[in-house]
């Protein structure tokens, strides 16, 4: 109805307009133009329209609501403002700061993409070539430069690369009564307080090994300045040869032991290779004397007589399992022997004086021939000959004593002993552990610092004396055992994030320049000792630099010289000992206290494992994952036993048996538990019957069993640390008896080896010869036909062709080689129960082959790795082409194009592809979530591997490839011989590893390659390998 | 009658052509037993299980399986074979019976093809959830033309020729089975009482009228399909076969494998149409259709083939001896008294000894007896696959990487929810599908004027 | 004028020969019998050609030979020559599995879709069904002719060879 009255109103406006010719000019818009009177009445006064809010108000029927009828300008100004002034209000708000740094200004001398190399030098001494990219380090390699380890690098310097990225580190200073993380400046004051309360002579710094100059320094400034006394220790004690060489001539002193000057070795109990002292020292200058293949035939002879299984004992030309109740005798013995044999020397000789070998070997049911063997060798190679004792038995002092004068005898001075440059252990200063607890326990103790050694872990009183002390500083990665009774919890930086030096050998002092900041709020030991004792927290740097500067400096441009001290990693001066006069006289007061009984019952020995020796890298899964090299027994400790004991026991023999250990594959791994006791204290372990023990020997291994090392290594076997006794000052490792009760249940360990036997198969897959067959014959080993069904002339490799020579003659097993292709290729840890499904995914594993009788088995490792077949087995079966033959001879592998068939594994014959399960990559053992900042640690040059595809060894491609590049880059037509190492190459302390181009007929792979007596594995199968195996030669008449 | 097995006549009870429409339709019609209903629902749970555990797998990872190095194929290669081998009798069945006309297999063809196509269909299934990426290995396997420069599949990988083999024979195997329905389903059509299933069979009969120049094409083209199919059949186990041949693993890389493999499946095969057929004569009481003398029939093949399966497995050995090759003979003697060796004798046990009841006539046309022996095979033949696969790759060339394998629940939860699977298809398809080829029965059927055809 | 077709039933094969063979002496344009399943001897008797399928399954086996062939051979030796263990690029052995499988496929579905959408042309749900039973147990004569006028003597023509309840229907044969 009103809308008709609007028209009609509309209408007449119109009528009147037109009638009184009023006709608008002016039009405001299109409506009004076209008098569309509507549209325009509607929009009168409605210029701004009504806010949303507004439109709510009305619509609300609270009493209060405004209602708002129609806006107008003013308002609708008024909400514009208010919103807009809202609106900037929020820009005020403070964004969290991402720090992503774009380098707009490149740092010195690096290109994106293309790593960095520092010299320094590792905790533990040995020279380091440390590979960073953009400023994260993520492989550490051995320093060619090093006079000590020359290049090689061990597994545990190797794997120490994650305890830098350690989930589990201590990432500030912990009060640990509170358990609140606390400042490094409380610290200080707290530290300030307690030294200003305790009384004279009640502070006390206990440490490890201090075998840093620099440390020394702080160390004995830090001591003199709080009146504080310094103890040191060890987690696992060395033998006690400078206390030895103490009695003997007052000088406490270790010479350094020149195995490659040795013709003839023989080490009882001593496992130079693998536990005792430096391994990896020892390993470097042992294994330059079996370079038979390379043309030097005067190989050494080693004699070992050893209670335990151990790398030297598969390294041995003659081994001879012993009782550690023996170890004193069969030096009697074998002094005996000598010096009967020997005129000079008559001094050293009165140690042995009126022994009659075959009286001791009756007495103590020693193997008399043997003994006459290995003496009458010594003889022989007297001047060149070495005599090593360890082990620490019951009588570890009277061993090393008696292993002294044995050396004498053989004129060992000054050739294959050198004490003009003893070892520096970093022991030979400092009170000892013993007086400590002694102090303690009289509570003369008040304040003590921990640093370096973690004793209530080793040591199963300490954890009681602790609470005698009022307030205890503990220095230390991880919050150990040891932190985590103490008043504090100190972090300590990573070696890689600090500065400092080494002298581990006497006159060869080696620097350790930090890479990364550290990455926490963490100090170094000597930067901690520097503030409390000077409170200043300046850079450590200034403090090393002066004293290199005072010390070690001999003149010149010091800055210059600096540099390439930085660059070198290490400097070499004079040595300043001699070999001290001898008072045998004082050794045999020691000697007599040596009582000989018949060995009785059973026996117990205790050996440091080899892979976590003394336990404090428990917590990395890089050690723990590697195979025990003897056992392949990963992630656990066990109680070892000979095959004769497990029968007599009733053990499952679980995979050898007494005899000959032809045993067929059992389908039942699962090992017998049996609860161990010695004086007293007892443990549960499994049992794994092994090769290379006694009868009545049983070992266990050290290093298991951290109760406060991480998320991965808590909880991993047993602490068998609570075995070790005390004899006479001396802690003791072997010899105590120890009975076994076989207890319910069963456990399986993971072990990546299963069958150690060859089953006769030793001509296809590994060929071992005595020195006197091989060098009698020419050398042509049996070769198998090989008729090839295709033209070999089909594919060619132009350029290069990647090869590899593997030496079993030098190899010693020490699993470097494995670590370092971890590290390397980001191989993922699967955690225990992924072994035990066999699903280890080692790139590059060392297998292990016994033959002969089970106590004194002849052994000898294999390294395994992707032998790049030219008839590659793998290739042919795969569907979708994911591996394939490249034009330089590598077998390559696209994880990308991989579904995971997994025909190429079943095909391969050497088993040396892994499949990955499950999402091992994303994770610690299969467990742990790799966090921040786990990730900086992987190599971005080797892909990381996803689920459900296949992996293997590559011959390091990423290292070819970059090593074309440069070779290319600087204009040369090939790579020159050495250029390229492969990671495994190049971590190998032995040298038994050479890699190279197989085309260039004077590289030394392909000179190896046509080797005498170099043979592949499994020719039989016309693979065609690219790998080379150069047999075992065991310096003896018959293998 | 020339060339014919059997002289009793094919079909009992003197039945007319309506007789056996009416027979076979009824449980067509009819609403389902609760013998059905309750089979139906217990495979069917069964089934959907095992896809639940298939995901698991695709989602978390292929470690599920009890596959370990140096064992990379276990359960599901296992498996997978073993279900290729069920599918052999159906076409064996339905073409070279055809080719030799043996009438007597118009009364079990229908219902053997379709053990076939839902065996394969079951086998299908294995090989992909195998491999460690199912969703790329689902089509990366063909050689599809792509976009990443040259980029294409391995023509000479024994796994891309089971591709090819498995797919094709499902194709084959399903379109030569569509055939034989067509005229089945124009019956279902014109006897329909309600619509929907005039409409649904009148739209699966294509219209098929019955014409008899229609006829005359159509036995061409089935003479054609069964003499490609009769290779074809021959071939897929073959290939099957070189997965383990052409590689160099010992105990595998032998020329007798296809002929044994071949004559293992259809061994295993006619098993399970015996096993099937016992049944479902019974529950459908089919008894005049599916007599005593077809039992007998297939019976006398399982002896038979079993007969060459035994002569394989003594041949192995023999060979193993004769070659002097250490390793080929380290691994018989692991089969047979190494820790395997309990899997050895199931196999020897179910596949060597539980035929030979067979010799005896009264013995082969015992229903009871030739039942459990049935499952005896099937359980035997599963065994044997068992054996290859493993043993050989468990203790190969380096005694260092040998390993003990062991199944995981996973594995066997998924073995036994492929059985689900089969049996709901043919569940359904007992009740969907005419299970005897009426038209074929009726031409092999005696007539007013004596027999005919 | 519409076509018809005149429809007799007979219930036995022997019956249905017979009538067949009679119809084809009188020669019409079309007829045709339907039957429940093949009765042999009808061809002959209604003088029905012999199919020409074979030739058609045959040439498609040789598409899909050549067909493998080519992919194999073009893949492997031209478009991505790779070294695969050392075999040589022409590995034929090893292509002979492909070839044959691919050979089948093509020749088996070719061989049906050929046979029903191209000789029955197949599917066609829209020609009469003269009667239910014809794919039970009867035997249908049918008989097309193009006018009213010629019903009745052909269904006269029926009832000489004894064809029974004879009706017509309309529509094409």
């Amino acid at each position: 109805m009103s809308m008709a009255k609007d028209e009609l109103e509309a209408l007449r406006m119109k009528q009147e307009e037109i009638l009184t010719g009023t006709t608008r000019q002016l039009w405001q818009s299109i409506e009004d133009r076209s008098g569309d009177w509507e549209t325009i009445k509607a929009r009168r006064g409605k210029e701004f329209s009504v806010l949303p809010i507004e439109r709510e108000w009305n619509q609300s029927d609270s009493p209060s609501s405004v209602v708002v009828e129609n806006p107008g300008r003013r308002k609708f100004l008024q909400w514009t403002t208010a919103a807009s002034a809202l609106l900037a209000s929020t820009a005020c708000t403070r964004r969290p700061v991402d720090h992503l740094v774009p380098y707009t200004r490149k740092p010195e001398g690096l290109t994106y993409g293309v790593p960095q190399w520092y010299a320094s030098t590792s905790a533990s001494g040995f020279g380091l070539l440390i590979k960073t990219r953009e400023g994260k380090p993520i492989k550490l390699e051995g320093n060619p430069d090093h006079p000590v380890n020359q290049g090689g690098l061990d597994s545990q310097t190797q794997a120490s690369l994650f305890d830098l990225y350690n989930p589990d580190r201590l990432k500030a200073p912990l009060n640990v009564k509170t358990t609140t993380a606390i400042t490094w400046s409380d610290v200080d004051s707290e530290m300030k307080k307690v030294l200003a309360d305790a009384p004279a002579g009640s502070v006390r710094v206990l440490t490890g090994p201090v075998v840093s100059p620099s440390l020394r320094s702080s160390l004995d400034r830090f001591v003199s300045k709080s009146g504080a006394r310094h103890h040191v220790t060890e987690n696992i004690p060395t033998d006690p040869i400078a206390e030895a060489y103490e009695v003997l001539s007052g000088q406490k002193i270790v010479p350094t032991f020149q195995f490659d000057a040795a013709d003839v070795i023989v080490s009882v109990d001593a496992d130079f290779l693998g536990t005792w002292i430096r391994p990896l020292e020892f390993t470097k200058s042992f294994s330059k004397r079996r370079k038979i293949h390379r043309g030097d035939s005067n190989v050494n002879k080693l004699f070992v007589f050893e209670s335990v299984h151990s790398l030297t004992g598969v390294a041995a030309d003659e081994r001879h399992s012993i009782r550690p109740s023996q170890q004193t005798a069969l030096l009697m013995a074998l002094g005996a022997e000598v010096s009967a044999r020997v005129t000079a020397d008559a001094s050293a000789k009165s140690l042995f004086g009126g022994a009659s070998a075959s009286q001791l070997a009756s007495q103590n049911g020693l193997d008399l021939a043997a003994v006459r063997a290995a003496a009458a060798a010594l003889v022989q190679a007297r001047g060149k000959a070495l005599v090593v004792a360890g082990g620490r038995g019951a009588n570890a002092l009277a061993d090393q004593i008696l292993a002294a004068g044995l050396n004498s005898i053989l004129g060992a001075a000054g050739s294959t002993l050198d004490f003009s440059r003893p070892m520096i252990l970093g022991i030979e200063k400092g009170a000892s552990y013993a007086e400590l607890k002694v102090d303690i326990e009289k509570g003369g103790v008040s304040a003590l610092i921990i640093q370096g050694v973690n004793p209530v872990y080793t040591d199963r009183e300490f954890a009681g004396l602790l609470s005698k002390v009022k307030a205890v500083f503990t220095m230390s990665p991880e919050l150990t055992e040891t932190a985590a009774v103490s008043s504090f919890a100190l972090p300590e930086s990573h070696y890689l994030e600090a500065w400092g030096d080494t002298e581990i050998r006497q006159g060869v002092y080696s620097v350790q320049q930090p890479v990364i900041e550290p990455l926490y709020s963490t100090r170094s030991f000597a930067e901690a000792l520097e503030s409390w004792s000077s409170g200043s927290t300046a850079n450590y740097r200034d403090q090393v630099v002066a004293l290199w500067k005072r010390e070690f400096f001999t003149g010149g441009d010091f800055t210059a010289w600096w540099n390439d001290v930085l660059k070198s990693g290490a400097v070499t001066r004079a040595g300043k000992g001699s070999a001290p006069a001898m008072k045998w006289a004082q050794g045999q007061s020691v000697v007599s206290r040596v009582k000989f009984t018949k060995p009785e019952g059973l026996e117990l020995a205790l050996i440091p494992s080899i892979n976590l020796r003394d336990g404090s890298s428990a917590n990395n899964p890089y050690i723990q994952e590697l195979p025990d090299p003897i056992t392949k027994i990963t992630w656990d400790n066990y109680v070892g036993v000979s095959p004769k004991f497990a029968a007599k026991m009733g053990l499952n023999e679980n995979l050898i048996d007494g005899e000959a250990k032809t045993k067929e594959l059992p389908s039942d791994f699962r090992s017998e538990l049996v609860e161990v006791t010695v004086n007293g204290q007892s443990i549960v372990l499994p049992v794994f019957v092994q090769t290379g023990l006694d009868e009545n020997v049983v070992s266990i291994q050290l290093g298991y069993g951290r109760t406060s090392a991480g998320q991965i290594g808590s909880g991993v076997g047993k602490n068998a640390f609570v075995f070790a006794a005390s004899n006479a000052g001396q802690t003791q490792f072997r010899g105590m008896s120890v009975s076994l009760k076989k207890v319910s249940g069963r456990y399986e360990l993971a072990s990546t080896q299963k069958q150690f036997d060859l089953q006769g198969r030793d001509s296809d897959i590994l060929q071992q010869h005595s020195l006197k067959d091989f060098l009698a014959h020419s050398g042509e080993h049996k070769k198998h036909p090989s008729a090839d069904l295709y033209n070999e002339k089909e594919w060619v490799y132009p350029g290069h062709r990647w090869g590899m020579a593997i030496d079993l003659n030098s190899c010693t097993g020490c699993n470097a080689c494995v670590v370092a292709c971890y590290t390397e290729n980001n191989v993922s840890t699967v955690g225990r129960d992924e072994v035990i499904m066999g699903r280890h995914q080692a790139w590059m594993r060392l297998d292990l082959y016994h033959s002969g009788d089970a106590r004194n088995p002849v052994s000898a490792f294999e390294p395994m790795l992707c032998q790049q077949c030219a008839n590659a087995p793998c290739e042919t079966v795969c569907p979708v082409l994911a591996t394939v033959h490249s034009s330089d001879g590598l077998n390559d592998m696209s994880y990308n194009r991989c579904v995971g068939t997994r025909y190429c594994a079943n095909n391969c014959p050497y088993k040396v592809r892994r499949f990955n399960w499950f999402q091992y990559s994303d994770k610690l053992a299969n467990k742990v979530t790799k966090v921040d900042p786990l990730p900086l640690m992987i190599n971005p040059d080797v892909s990381v591997r996803t689920r459900g595809v296949m992996e293997k060894c590559t011959f390091c491609v990423q290292r070819i490839r970059n090593g074309v590049d440069e070779t290319v880059q600087s204009r040369m037509k090939r790579v020159p011989d050495g250029h390229i190492k492969t990671a495994c190459q190049q971590s190998c302390p032995a040298d038994a590893i050479v890699f190279g181009d197989l085309n260039d007929p004077e590289s030394e792979v392909s000179k190896l390659a046509h080797a005498k007596g170099g043979f592949k594995v499994l020719e039989i199968l016309n693979t065609k390998p690219s790998v080379t195996y150069l047999p075992r030669i065991r310096n003896r008449d018959s293998v | 009658m020339k060339g014919q097995l059997v002289t009793q006549p094919l079909v009992e009870g003197n039945k007319s052509y309506a007789d056996v429409n009416n027979d076979v339709c009824r449980p067509l019609e009819s609403f389902p037993t609760k013998l059905w209903l309750v089979a139906f629902g217990a495979s069917a749970t069964i089934m959907t299980i095992g896809f639940g555990l298939i995901g698991l797998l695709i989602f978390m990872g292929t470690g599920y399986s009890g596959i370990r190095s140096p064992v990379g194929w276990g359960m599901m290669i296992i498996t997978f074979v073993f279900w290729i081998g069920i599918g052999h009798a159906g076409t064996l069945i339905s073409a070279i019976l055809f080719l030799f006309k043996q009438k007597w297999r118009t009364a079990i063809n229908r219902s053997a093809e379709a053990m076939t196509i839902f065996a394969v269909m079951c086998a299908g299934i294995f090989p992909l959830i195998h491999t460690g990426r199912p969703w790329y290995s689902a089509y990366w396997l063909f050689p599809l033309p792509n976009t990443m420069g040259p980029l294409w599949v391995n023509f000479r990988s024994p796994l891309l020729w089971d591709v090819f083999a498995v797919s094709t024979y499902f194709t084959i195997s399903l379109f030569f089975w569509y055939t034989g329905l067509v005229p089945d389903f124009a019956s279902v059509r014109d006897r329909a009482k309600n619509w929907i299933r005039k409409k649904v069979y009148g739209f699966l009969s294509l219209g098929w009228r019955g014409s008899s120049r229609g006829w005359h094409h159509y036995e061409i083209a089935y003479m054609i399909l069964a003499g490609l199919s009769t290779p074809l059949v021959l071939s897929v186990h073959t290939i099957v076969s070189f997965d383990f041949a052409v590689s160099i693993i010992p105990g595998w890389h032998t020329t007798i494998f296809p002929p044994y493999f071949v004559a293992g499946a259809i061994f295993s095969g006619f098993a399970m149409v015996v096993t099937l057929l016992v049944i479902a004569r019974k529950v459908f009481n089919l008894e005049e259709y599916i007599t005593v003398n077809h039992l007998e029939a297939m019976n006398k093949i399982i002896l038979a083939t079993g007969m060459i399966v035994g002569l394989a497995y003594a041949t192995e050995f023999f060979i193993a001896w004769y070659s002097g090759v250490p390793y080929e003979r380290y691994i018989f003697l692991q089969r047979a008294m190494g820790p395997y060796a309990w899997a050895y004798w199931i196999m020897i046990g179910c596949n060597v000894i539980s035929p030979q009841f067979f010799w005896f006539k009264s013995l082969r046309r015992n229903i009871p007896l030739m039942f459990v022996l049935s499952l005896f095979v099937n359980v035997g033949m599963w065994f044997e696959r068992f054996v290859i696969v493993v043993t050989s790759l468990a203790t190969d060339y380096l005694p260092s990487s040998w390993n003990y394998f062991k199944l995981t629940w996973w594995d066997y939860s998924v073995l036994i929810g492929s059985f689900g699977m089969f049996f709901t298809l043919f569940l359904l398809f007992c009740r969907f599908v005419p299970t005897i080829a009426m038209a074929e029965v009726k031409s092999v059927m005696p007539t007013k004027g004596g027999h005919h055809g | 004028m519409a076509k018809q077709c005149v429809v007799g039933y007979y219930f036995s094969p022997e019956e249905i020969i017979e009538a067949t063979a009679k119809t084809r002496e009188r020669n019409f344009a079309n007829f045709d019998a339907f039957t429940p399943f093949p009765v042999h001897g009808i061809d002959q008797a209604m003088g029905i050609k012999r199919s020409t399928l074979p030739y058609v399954s045959f040439g498609a086996g040789m598409m899909g030979f050549g067909a493998a062939f080519g992919l194999q051979v073009w893949t492997h030796m031209f478009n991505w020559p790779l070294n695969i263990a050392g075999k040589p690029l022409f590995a034929l052995p090893a292509y002979v599995p492909i070839l044959f499988e691919l050979t089948v496929l093509l020749a088996g579905v070719t061989t049906v879709l050929a046979m029903f959408g191209y000789y029955l042309k197949l599917p066609n749900w829209n020609k009469p069904i003269f009667h239910p039973d014809i794919t039970n147990d009867r035997f249908a004569l049918a008989i097309e002719v193009n006018s009213e006028a010629e019903v009745e003597p052909v269904k006269r023509f029926l009832k000489e060879i004894h064809a029974q309840d004879i009706h017509h229907v309309g529509g094409e044969l």
